[in-house]
Formats: C-alpha cells, structure tokens, sequence
C-alpha cells in the first residue's frame, strides 16, 4: 500500500469512528489536498460526434493541458439527472457544485426545475462553500472561497455570474470587476502604502460613523453585521500593523504596488484577447489570495457569448467550432495552472473542471457530462460512458477528499461510488 | 441549418408560454400636449414603489467629486484608481435585479464598499486639500471657525441636504478635537464620505406612521439630478431648493430644458438612461471589425455612435420618440457611408470620420431611423450564419423595445419537423413565420414576435433594404401591425412608421426611464409606472421626461413594510 493511500486509510478511519481530532493539520494536508479550484466552464465541454459521450481529449480540446495529463482523472458517465426534462443551462452549476445535493432547489429562468434527483435535507451549499468553510477554520483563512468571473452579466441569475450556493441555497456572486477583486484581497492583507496614521485615521472616521447612530435606524438602510466587522477588521489591522511597522523590512506584506491602476476590460465575452488579457490579470490577483492565505478555495466561472449559439452546432463547420470554444476554454485553464506551479501551489491543490455540458444531440446536453479532476491521486479514465452515475457521486467524492462527511449529503442516488470501489476519485 | 426552430413551441410548453406571452399593456391615454400629461396620474398608495435607498455607484462617485470640486478625474491618477476598485453593488434575490444597476436596491457588501470608500475619501481629501479655496480657507490654524463653515457647505453639498442641528454638533464636536486643523477637516471630511448620508441616494430618516414618503424639497432636488445626470445637484438647482423655490415637482420641469442643454449632463443622461435601453452602451467602445457582403469593414462603434449622435438631437430638438425609430436624417461618416454602398445616392457632406447628419431620399437602398439602421440589422443577425432570422428580430424587438418577456424554448430537430415538415431548411423565413403564426403550438408567442420578424426581412443583415432573397423569391407580406387596424401594412416605410409610434414601444420607454428615476422593487412590475404619464407618440422627449418627473411616482413611494 502506498504511503498517500494509507493516510488516506487511515483518514477515513478517523472521520468514521469520530477520531478526526486527532490529525493535526499538517499530518493531514501532507495526505489530502489544502486548496480547491474549481472552473466551471458554460455550455461548451467535449462533443459525442468525434470522441464518444462527454468526452474530453488531449489531442483536442485537452492538449493545452498536455504536461498535467499524468494528474488528470477524466470521470465519464456522469449525468445531472434533473428532475423534469430541461435544456443544460443550468447544469454546469448544478453538476459542478450542485447546492441541490445538499437540499437546495435550483430553479433556472424560465425554467420549472433543474435540480438534481433525490437530494437530502441539507445547509443548500455547494461543495466550494462547504470545502472552503472547513478550509477557512483549518487555515485560518480570511476568506472561505473566493469567486470570479470573465462575465460582467447579472440579469440571468444562476447561470453567468453564481455558481455556488452558500446557506439555504443563497447564490453568492462572483467578482466581474478587477477593481473589485484588487480590493477584496487589499483589504485582506498588511500593504505597505499606508502608514499606521493612515489606518487609525480610518478607524476613527468608522468610530464616528457609528456613534451618528440615529443613521442606522431603519432596517433597511445598511447591513450592521458587515459594518461591525470592517470595523473589526480595521481595528485588527491597526494593531497588526503597528506591531509591523517595527521590522517592515522583513515583514511580508504585500506591496501595494501589487494593486496599481489598472484599466477595467469590460465585456471580455466579445474577443478572445480581451477574455484572456482579462483572465490574466484576474489569475494572477487570485494567485496572490491563495499565496497569501487570503483563501483555500477558488472558484472560476468561464463564459463566452458566442459558446451559446456554437453549442447548438449552428454554425458552417459546427463539431470543429464547438471543439474549438472547448480548447480556448482549457487553454484559458492552462494559464491558470502554469501560474500555479510557478507559485508552487500546484502540488496540494484539488482543481475540479465541469463543463456541465456536452454534445449528445445537436445541442448542449446533460448526459455524460464533461469533466476532470486535477491531483485527484488517479489518473486517466475512470468510469464508462455506458454505466450512468449521477454527478453528485463525483461532488461527494471531492468533499471526501477533503475529510468532509459524506453521509449527510446527496440521498440515495448520491451515495453511488463514494468511498467504495468505483469511486471516481 | 436554421436555429430559429430552436425558438419554437413545444406541445408540452405552450400553456406555459401561452401565459407568459399574454401579459400585454394597458393602452395609453390619448394627450394633447405637456400640460395635459400633469397632474394626471393615478397612483395608489399601494401601486407606489416602495422607498429603497439605494447605494452610489462608483461611477456616480466620480460625477460627485468632479461636480463638486470642478475637477476632471484623470484615468491614471489615485482617486480614479481608488475609485475603480469601490465594488458594485450586490444583490440578494433576482427579483431585485433592475436595468438600471445603480438602482439595485439590494444589500451592501458592506465590508468591501466601507472600505474602498473610506480610501476614496482619502484620495479626494488629498485632491481638495491642494485646491486655491481651500488654502484661503483652511490653510492657516488660526482659520477654524471659517474654515468650520467650509467644509460644512461642502459636506452640506455632499450630503445634499442642510445638516440637520444634531450633525452640526456631531461635526463642530470633529472642530474640537486637540489635532491641527488640517486632520479635522480630513477626518470631517472622511467621515462624511463614508456616511450613509453620502453613498445612499435618496437616504432619508422615515419619520412618523403614515405609509407615503412625501420628499422634501431637497430630496426632490437630489432625486430630479441623480435621476436626469447621476450626481448631486448643480450650482443653480442647489442655490434656488436653498432659497425655497423648489417646492413641488413642477418646479423642477424648467431644470429639465436647462441641464439637458448643458453637453456635460446631456452626456451623462446619454450614458446611463438612453443607451442602456438602446443596448449601444458597450458597443460604443466596441472597435470590432463588421463587415457587409462586399466586405468592406466598419467599427461596431461606429455604427453605435451614429444611432448615439441621432438621440441626443432627439433631446436637444425634444424631437418625439418615434423619429428616432422611424426618420428622415441619419448620421453618416465616410466608413458608414460606404458600408451601406449606396451608390445611386452620394452625399457629398460626408467626408473623413466626422459624423454629419445628412437627409435620406427615398431612393436610395437604405432608410433612417434605429430600426432601420446598420447597427440594429448587424445586432438582430445570427451571429453563427451572419444571415437574418425571423425570431431573432422579433424576439429582440419584443424583449428589448417592447418589454415583453419572450421564455426561451428550444425544441428537438423532431418537434422542428412536426411544426415546418420534412424541407423546413429549404423555407424562407416569412414561409418559417407565417407556419408558425398559424400553428397551434406556437402562435401564443410567434403570432406577435414572428409579425415583427417578417416586416423587417426587408432589411439585410447589413442594413440595406432588400425585396427578394438571394435566389430571387420575392420579399412580400402583408401585416396587421394591430387588431384595431383594418389596412396591412406591406411595404418597409408603412411597417416602420407604425412600429415607431407603436403604443407599447413608448409605455416601454416610459418604463425604463421610470425605473432609473424611482427606487422600485423590480423592473417589471410597476403598475403606477405604466400610468405615470399620458402616452403620445407626438410628444416631445423632454416632454416626457417632464411628465414623469410630474409625475406622483416621483414625489412619493411606499413605505417599506
């Protein structure tokens, strides 16, 4: 038995008679992974014509990813299995981190119902939500999960812009705007452009905000609990700061040069460079949050326009464009991963793609969907087009690599493969 | 392959959509100009919007702080910077999402708009501080108590609204910290850009138990700017709501003609109230490469400030709507000019890349008018096929223009067959419309969207007016553009008249533009909206925005429950 599944043995053991205290932190994050990415990509995953069901390939779609295939699990047969017939726009964020395998009931526009079968009673959370909040205790992360986006569209909610459910099925958003995204890692780290003055200022401006109370009398105008905790925030970083401006030379902040002007690229769906010119400033902040410890989860949603009408194979040469959006997608993935290694996050890092979708008709489709697993401790094809297991197998799978107890989540169709040999991962 | 049957009806959905397309409008009332559209609306207490502050954006920021401090914020410097990086705001639940972000009432992000905020306010405190006026007033320590009623009249301005006796002394309490001058004023100033007071519009302490907000003169001052231009109100609206001449709305109606002939606040209600709902706002800056068949290539911006330059005419001339859609003028430069190829007609104004608006003969192959326009053909084209499609046309015209929902409904290449038969990809789009009107399973939307859609297949996908398909088929239709109408309409010039003075065309631009104005709960439903004015497609555009700043949904809304 090799070393890695002997922990992960043993792990199991611990999680199933309640022993699990008694794995320190660094025991465990040497056997299991200690962050999660996850990109979940719209519309455009692998396609039946050439390659069989869901099917991703790297002479293909994959090859960007050509030097991480010896890491690469690619589960097939997986299906959303949604409770009424439906088309497959919700599915990449049904099938990717279903909040209906814990109880919630995704409801798309216009359509009636797009949940899974059979979830359990649960929180309504995805499994970056719930990874991330246990990550978030382990590591003491600021944040539990951080979300992005390419896609500054909101008006279709649950489908570009939310991926992920937090309690009761809530969406939270992902960021669109790399300002936005500059300032929510900022604000979580000591930077160097400011003086203690500047943060005691600041605090005192908050103080005085606050004790003009009679603004905050009706219900609806702010959220206090928010507005105590910035306050909290700054009053940490205050003193933070002040026992760092002593040895600021050897402090490890992060410059704040790291955060200079940089001119918003809107409407990145429109070309290929502006989506990339986009991405690579947005990998390269949340690269910064991860190696910062601002967070152990990162989710990426992936959206272009022009995938839609591509995925309906409506064009002159219809597989090869579809095949094409699909490759952009991964080489947009790639970017990422290479910026990963380069920081030297890749080794304990967890990274889920699904696309949601593939092409088992003339359109997106929800059967055999497109997936694969990154640092998963297998490798190659796992499972078979012909043997259909719901996606909330796989889901589980992932929770249980990160220690989180399975039984609760996804009812009797989830169960399928967990923890058991079939496993996908 | 056609991927307009994606748009069809299934068997199984057309009750559903059946429901969804029957939501129509009530029809307007007939007017006779601008002083019959005031004082006429019929607002109930429980048709009023509910009263939602809502948060600025950091775009309204920027408006605020070059207003104020008659200042341009350069791109590259620290407070644009600072700026950029103030988070949209979020939203809870979808009902709440509205066309017009900046009035999303949803929550907060608290933690990370405080912040930025807070770092804003320093950046422009730093800006100010280096201004001539606040040298003379604040630069010298002895200077307190004038420079005290300087930062007070800014604050007043930045909050604008008086202080009310309890800030005076939250403010004058700042004053008397042991700290040099210099800090009071920063941290006043702070303080007062990271107040509630500043970044929520239309911020108001809701007093006593009745359930309609009456404004007040200054909140009716800072509803009418932030609605017409996004920012606090200018140097003359402020000087007459101090000297107590803004009492009502009506009041205001002269400030309309007055800032809406200022370039600055013409381009601002531009940017965020006209081209949203035109959909050019992006596209403005979109610089992509569009080609027409002979493959002479033009801007997508280009396209979109043509339509841009006609509408603010529209404004500055308080032309009615209905010119917009249906014209005699269009704006050309040379690479439009030559994009439409209209050789039988030159027009010999047009040179360089300089706009210039040039009447439109009747003989030439192309027309006037938004929906005729370039833009709007090259917008509504199937983007996989670069060819025109019936219900892509359609179903952009009803979502976009008429605010009709229209569910998304795509079929099986079985249910396409069953609806068209075995040679549907060897019909014609109006043969495709005209199955689709009549057939049970798809006429509850089709009836309507597919209408629009074969009146405008006169127009190509490149803008230029066209009466047979590529293989010679003739172009022909025959339109009952209303049930009321008796003669149809069979020809481009006659549908595009009657689509520009369609009923719901205006009550939709009504809609939009009542939806920046007021603080509603949803875009769509906003029953006092739909009657906030006498519709007239006559009636000129300032004219109408008159009428709804007369309007009972901008003086009162609903208490929150």
């Amino acid at each position: 038995m090799k070393r890695r599944e002997f922990l992960e043995n043993f792990r199991d053991f611990c999680l199933l008679y309640g022993l699990s205290s008694i794995l320190s932190p660094m025991s465990f994050a040497q056997s299991a992974p200690s962050r999660l990415i996850n990109f979940v990509i719209k519309y455009t995953g692998g396609t039946t014509d050439y390659q069989g069901l869901g099917y991703w390939d790297f002479n293909n779609t994959l090859s960007p990813l050509a030097q991480y295939r010896s890491d690469i699990a690619l589960p097939l047969g997986l299906n959303t299995l949604f409770l009424a017939p439906m088309n497959s726009h919700a599915s990449p964020q049904v099938s990717a981190l279903s909040g209906a395998m814990t109880g919630f009931q995704l409801f798309e526009t216009y359509y009636p119902l797009g949940n899974l079968k059979n979830y359990s009673t649960g929180g309504g959370k995805s499994i970056d939500v719930l990874i991330g909040e246990k990550l978030q205790a382990q590591y003491k992360t600021p944040l539990p999960y951080l979300l992005i986006t390419n896609n500054e569209e909101s008006h279709l909610a649950c489908t570009h812009r939310t991926s992920s459910w937090g309690a009761n099925g809530e969406v939270v958003h992902s960021i669109s705007s790399i300002g936005t995204l500059q300032a929510e890692i900022k604000n979580k780290i000591v930077c160097e452009k400011y003086s203690a003055a500047v943060y005691k200022t600041r605090l005192q401006a908050l103080e005085l905000i606050k004790s003009n109370h009679h603004i905050f009398s009706s219900n609806f105008l702010i959220d206090h609990e928010k507005f105590d905790s910035l306050t909290q925030n700054l009053q940490t970083r205050v003193a933070q700061y002040d026992s760092n401006l002593k040895n600021l030379e050897s402090n490890k902040s992060v410059p704040c040069s790291s955060f200079s002007t940089v001119a918003e690229i809107y409407r990145s769906a429109y070309s290929s460079s502006a989506f990339n010119q986009k991405m690579d400033k947005m990998y390269d902040l949340a690269i910064t949050a991860l190696e910062q410890n601002i967070t152990r989860v990162l989710t990426v949603n992936l959206y272009m326009e022009r995938t839609h009408g591509t995925s309906h194979y409506s064009t002159v040469n219809p597989v090869q464009d579809y095949l094409d959006a699909s490759q952009f997608m991964q080489s947009s993935i790639a970017q990422f991963m290479n910026k990963l290694k380069q920081k030297g996050l890749y080794n304990d890092s967890l990274v889920f793609c699904n696309a949601g979708s593939c092409m088992s008709t003339d359109v997106h489709n929800y059967e055999n969907l497109s997936t694969y697993v990154i640092n998963a401790g297998v490798q190659g094809i796992r499972g078979s087009a012909a043997n259909k297991k719901p996606v909330g197998s796989l889901l589980l799978d992932i929770l249980h690599k990160f220690g989180i107890t399975y039984s609760e989540y996804g009812g009797t169709d989830h169960s399928l493969g967990v923890a058991k040999k079939g496993g996908f991962v | 392959m056609w991927t307009s049957r994606y748009y069809f009806l299934t068997l199984v959905g057309a009750l559903l959509i059946f429901q969804n397309c029957g939501r129509g409008f009530q029809a307007g009332r007939p007017s006779q100009g601008l002083n019959n559209i005031l004082g006429k609306s019929t607002c109930t207490t429980e048709s009023l919007p509910e009263y939602r502050p809502s948060a600025l954006t950091n775009k309204e920021i920027q408006y605020v702080v070059e207003d104020l401090f008659s200042s341009t914020i350069a791109d590259s410097s620290a407070v644009a910077n600072a700026l950029s990086q103030i988070p949209e705001i979020q939203v809870d639940r979808r009902a709440d999402l509205s066309n017009y972000q900046e009035n999303n009432p949803g929550t907060i992000a608290g933690d990370l708009y405080l912040a930025q905020l807070l770092e804003t306010s320093e950046e422009v405190y730093g800006l100010w501080s280096q201004q001539a006026d606040f040298k003379s007033q604040c630069g010298n320590a002895s200077q307190g108590l004038k420079c005290f009623e300087f930062t007070r009249n800014v604050i007043e301005r930045l909050w604008r609204r008086p202080l009310s006796d309890q800030e005076f002394d939250f403010f004058l309490e700042i004053f008397s910290k042991p700290v040099d001058l210099a800090k009071k004023v920063e941290l006043a100033f702070i303080t007062a850009m990271g107040s509630p007071q500043f970044y929520l519009k239309n911020y108001s302490g809701i007093q006593g138990g009745n359930r309609v907000v009456n404004f007040s003169s200054y909140e009716l001052a800072s509803r009418f700017s932030f609605f017409l231009f996004n920012s606090l109100p200018d140097p003359v609206l402020w000087e007459e709501v101090r000297l107590g001449k803004i009492r009502t709305p009506a009041d205001l109606l002269p400030h309309v003609d007055r800032l809406l002939a200022q370039e600055k606040y013409l381009v601002r209600f531009m940017n965020h109230a006209i081209t949203p709902w035109l959909g050019i706002q992006y596209d403005l800056e979109n610089k992509q490469a569009v080609q027409n068949q002979d493959g002479v290539a033009v801007g997508l911006n280009d396209l979109a400030y043509s339509q841009l330059l006609s509408f603010k005419d529209l404004i500055k001339n308080n032309g009615p709507l209905s010119e917009f859609f249906y014209g005699g003028k269009v704006y050309l430069n040379d690479k439009v000019a030559l994009y439409l190829q209209d050789s039988s007609k030159k027009f010999p104004t047009v040179a360089g890349g300089d706009f210039k608006e040039v009447t439109v003969p009747k003989e030439v192959a192309f027309r006037a008018g938004f929906f005729a326009s370039p833009y709007f053909a090259y917008k509504t084209r199937h983007s996989a096929t670069n060819e025109t499609r019936v219900s892509k046309r359609g179903i952009f015209l009803s979502e976009k223009f008429l605010c009709q929902d229209i569910p998304v409904n795509e079929v099986s290449p079985e249910d396409v067959v069953r609806v068209l038969g075995p040679h549907a990809d060897q019909l014609k789009q109006i043969q495709v419309g005209e199955i689709r009107r009549k057939h049970p399973s798809c006429l509850g939307c089709h009836q309507e969207i597919d209408k629009y859609g074969i009146g405008f297949e006169s127009l190509n996908q490149f803008g230029k007016l066209r009466s047979t398909y590529g293989d010679g088929t003739p172009i022909t239709y025959s339109l009952l553009m209303s049930p009321n109408d008796t003669r149809p309409v069979t020809n481009f010039d006659d549908f595009l008249k009657s689509l520009s003075k369609n009923t719901q065309l205006h009550q939709c631009f009504i809609r939009y533009m009542s939806n920046k104005m007021a603080p509603l709960n949803t875009a769509f439903e906003q029953p006092c909206a739909e009657n906030a004015i006498t519709l007239n497609s006559r009636l000129g555009i300032r004219d109408q925005i008159k009428g709804l700043v007369a309007s009972q949904l901008f003086s009162h809304a609903r208490k929150p429950q």
